[in-house]
């Protein structure tokens, strides 16, 4: 953080929050620290991190990873795909377009996939579904165990891996209760972020690593 | 009579403004209303409910229900999403530019598709962009404002576009030709007008920073989330063909040999719907506009139970024989076309005004009566937001958007933040109209 | 409703490797048996999985001591599905959600004839309830099976467990 700031147009936080739901939060983050570094090198994306970081944590981190050094995010569907196994029904809890695009690249096409359509921001879950041609169904809380059975898995999406713990979308704990747990045979989680996050995790809650069938990082 | 005569207009202006009022209630309003007239014209001997429903003209109806299903299979093959990535990317996220291109585009969806299908398909989407971009009240007031006002422009270009027209066409006052060649060079004038006045004039994007940060994100964002939508050409091809036959149908084949506007548009939404069945069935199932169907049929029962009293002969005669030059009745004409359409928004000014225009079609040439009705009625729809259906919607759609400026403060786009831009358009496009009707008499088009 | 438990007790004994190993022939497919012995072990209240582990282990011995399990006898003799309780609007027309381990009824056999209400009756109350229940249930029922058997193999003059007979004509009449 010892690049000098630089001073960014008001209201990227607002414009983050637009899209964040529709592309996820962290493929998001990494689209604006790209453009943010391209238009105003170092100094705009440190400028990013403390205008907006406090109120998107996952913005903050992957703004503060590149600044480490990290300037490209490593995604590897492979481990994903392994923990998923020999499933043929999964549904995704959560999103993150980068990494969803390249799973589904990879992913058998007899595989049935769904999403649940549900998020704190606002979202055209239309259009969201539309950039996967038909090929992921559209599924909401009320319906998604209709998707259960001993050849299913649910997916999402964490930030970051503490000691123990992680954080998911709220999403995950709404849709994972007691009873879904064993409606499911794979639970996955697929860390998108290289470090856990610095800031308290608005927008997103913390839970035992462990408490997945299969923690990805 | 003149007890009928007071009664079934009173019926109706009350009911045109209670359904103001309350718009919440719009529906029950004028159901109630309609079923009202039709007891009052039972009880005073002018007609049971089964003649006044006999005189509903049920063809404009089958035309807004047909090209409203043939819109949907448009939107379903997304199209637009599409046209509006690609604009945010050709103005390279440039706020002047974004103006400029969503209102020549509004007004070119206008004309072809449903108004509606088309603002609620493209502000939240232009909305969406307003947060990438980071904007201020002065522009959302102004580019949501011209957008509506090109929406409008656009519906009254062709005999497709919107209500008033649709109407013409269906109760054969004008074919679609002659509609066309005469509303569209008007309306286009119109547009060039607005846009020139406020892009150019008002310059809405004043005050906004234009940082390459903002365009960036924004272009990159635009482009990541319709990284692979692509326009289902099975679908968008079937459609184009079949809106492209209509239009063929409409401007050649005749409407006294049979081939009424309305079962042209009934031909030809069926066979767009029938490219996929599963699609079409589904459409015709769930996304049919009930409510505004509902809402013209009770407006034409009320409006023919007017005219069953012959109060709109009577407002007719009286205009024929004001004490002036007959030009300026036309000019009066289409200015109180203009003032009742701001009060009691399209639908009903026009389905009362045209009851007016015949008459006077007898004395001018009927092409200037009718193009310049439906240019009054487009200026006053164009007035207020709360003329014309577009406004409350779009007023609904920026407050569930929750825009908020740079300072974190509400943009809002209600009624008195839409004044400004209204009266200027109101101004413009009834100068259009009138300078047309003058032209036409001059020239007798 | 039962009352609280104030002292949750420990669970910190079971070791699930153990427990995959037991039903290695039972469920073949990795992933269904890991997905099988998380629901025995891994779901549910802390008491209910530690008394799995510890039932299934000592199961585990007995049939290890009488020889191991024959596990494709036991299948050859029938199984009925563990059906998965989703809440019934949600469940999938036409298709039953079940688990990766059926419910052997070769043991049931030894209190009541295949087809007869009782011998459903069984299955139903042991296949029925929270996945911690049912599919326990299932997995002792593979193991007392799998112990039977040898139990028959070792009898003088059994050469095969043909003692439906024999267990109905002692059993107490049907009220």
């Amino acid at each position: 953080m010892s690049e000098p700031a630089v001073e960014l147009p008001s209201g990227l936080d607002q414009a983050f929050g637009a899209v964040a739901g529709e592309l996820g939060q962290a493929t998001t983050a990494w689209l604006f620290v790209r453009a943010v570094a391209r238009c105003a090198g170092d100094g705009g994306v440190a400028s990013l991190a403390e205008r907006a970081g406090p109120e998107y944590p996952v913005l903050d981190a992957v703004a503060r990873g590149w600044l480490a050094g990290l300037r490209k995010q490593t995604l590897d569907p492979l481990p994903v795909l392994a923990a998923i196994g020999k499933a043929n029904r999964l549904v995704v809890v959560g999103m993150e377009a980068t990494p969803l695009d390249a799973l589904m690249e990879r992913l058998d096409p007899a595989v049935k996939v769904a999403m649940i359509t549900h998020s704190p921001f606002p979202v055209d879950w239309d259009r969201v579904l539309d950039n996967y041609a038909g090929r992921i169904e559209r599924v909401d809380l009320d319906t998604f165990q209709n998707w259960a059975g001993g050849k299913s898995a649910l997916l999402t999406f964490a930030y970051g891996h503490g000691d123990t713990r992680t954080v998911v979308p709220p999403l995950w704990l709404r849709a994972c209760g007691a009873d879904v747990r064993a409606q499911f045979r794979a639970l996955v989680a697929w860390n998108v972020l290289e470090a856990p996050l610095q800031l308290y995790p608005r927008w997103l809650v913390e839970i035992d690593a462990d408490s997945f069938t299969h923690f990805v990082s | 009579m003149p007890l009928a005569q007071a009664i079934l207009p009173a019926l109706l202006v009350v009911t045109l403004v209670l359904q103001a009022a309350w718009p919440r209630y719009r529906l029950l309003i004028v159901m109630g209303g309609a079923a009202s007239s039709c007891l009052a014209t039972s009880l005073l001997g002018l007609g049971h409910a089964a003649q006044i429903l006999a005189d509903v003209p049920w063809d404009v109806l089958v035309i807004l229900v047909g090209l409203g299903l043939v819109s949907e299979v448009f939107v379903e093959s997304r199209v637009f999403g599409v046209l509006a990535m690609r604009a945010c990317r050709w103005s390279g996220a440039d706020p002047r530019k974004i103006s400029l291109l969503f209102a020549v585009g509004m007004y070119s969806h206008g004309g072809l598709v449903n108004n509606l299908t088309a603002l609620l398909l493209i502000l939240p989407m232009l909305l969406g962009l307003y947060k990438l971009v980071g904007v201020t009240q002065r522009y959302v007031t102004w580019s949501i404002g011209l957008l509506l006002v090109a929406c409008n422009l656009g519906g009254a270009a062709t005999p497709i576009g919107d209500f008033p027209a649709v109407l013409l066409l269906g109760q054969g006052k004008m074919g679609f030709t002659a509609y066309l060649v005469r509303a569209l060079p008007a309306t286009l004038v119109g547009l060039v007008v607005i846009v020139t006045l406020i892009v150019y004039g008002v310059r809405p994007e004043r005050g906004l920073s234009k940082s390459p940060v903002s365009a960036a994100i924004t272009v990159d964002t635009m482009t990541a989330l319709y990284r692979n939508v692509r326009v289902d050409r099975r679908m968008l091809v079937p459609a184009a063909v079949a809106l492209g036959a209509m239009i063929v149908a409409w401007m050649t084949l005749p409407a006294d040999k049979g081939w009424t506007p309305e079962l042209i548009c009934w031909i030809g939404a069926g066979a767009a719907l029938l490219v996929r069945p599963s699609l079409g069935e589904r459409l015709i199932r769930r996304k049919v506009d009930v409510e505004a169907v509902l809402f013209l049929l009770g407006l034409f029962v009320m409006v023919v139970a007017v005219r069953r009293s012959g109060v709109f002969g009577g407002v007719a005669r009286a205009l024929v024989g004001l004490p002036i030059p007959p030009i300026a009745q036309l000019v009066v004409f289409v200015i109180a076309a203009g003032l009742l359409t701001a009060l009691f928004s399209a639908g009903p000014s026009m389905a009362s005004l045209l009851e007016v225009a015949d008459a006077l079609a007898r004395v001018h040439p009927p092409n200037a009566v009718y193009v310049g009705l439906a240019l009054g009625v487009c200026a006053g729809s164009s007035l207020f937001t709360t003329a014309a259906t577009s406004g409350p919607l779009a007023q609904a759609l920026t407050e569930r958007a929750d825009l908020r400026d740079s300072e974190g403060r509400p943009l809002r786009f209600g009624f008195m933040e839409f004044l400004p831009v209204g009266v200027l358009s109101f101004l413009v496009i009834e100068a259009v109209a009138i300078g047309y009707c003058l032209l036409c008499v001059h020239y007798g088009w | 409703m039962p009352p609280p438990h104030r002292n949750a007790p420990s669970a910190a004994f079971i070791d699930p490797a153990r427990v995959d190993a037991l039903l290695a022939e039972a469920v073949p497919d990795d992933e269904d048996r890991a997905f099988v012995v998380r629901c025995i072990l891994g779901e549910g209240p802390a008491h209910h999985r530690g008394a799995n582990y510890v039932l299934l282990r000592l199961l585990g011995m007995i049939v290890d001591r009488l020889g191991g399990a024959d596990a494709a006898a036991l299948r050859a003799r029938g199984t009925t599905p563990v059906p998965m309780k989703v809440p019934p609007h949600l469940a999938r027309r036409g298709s039953l959600m079940a688990y990766p381990l059926g419910l052997s009824t070769a043991a049931l056999e030894e209190l009541a004839p295949v087809g007869t209400p009782d011998h459903a009756a069984m299955a139903d109350c042991l296949s029925d309830g929270p996945p911690q229940h049912s599919l326990a249930n299932a997995a002792m029922l593979w193991l007392i099976g799998a112990a039977l058997a040898r139990l028959e193999e070792r009898a003088p003059g059994s050469a095969r467990p043909s003692a439906r007979s024999r267990t109905r004509s002692s059993a107490p009449p049907k009220r």
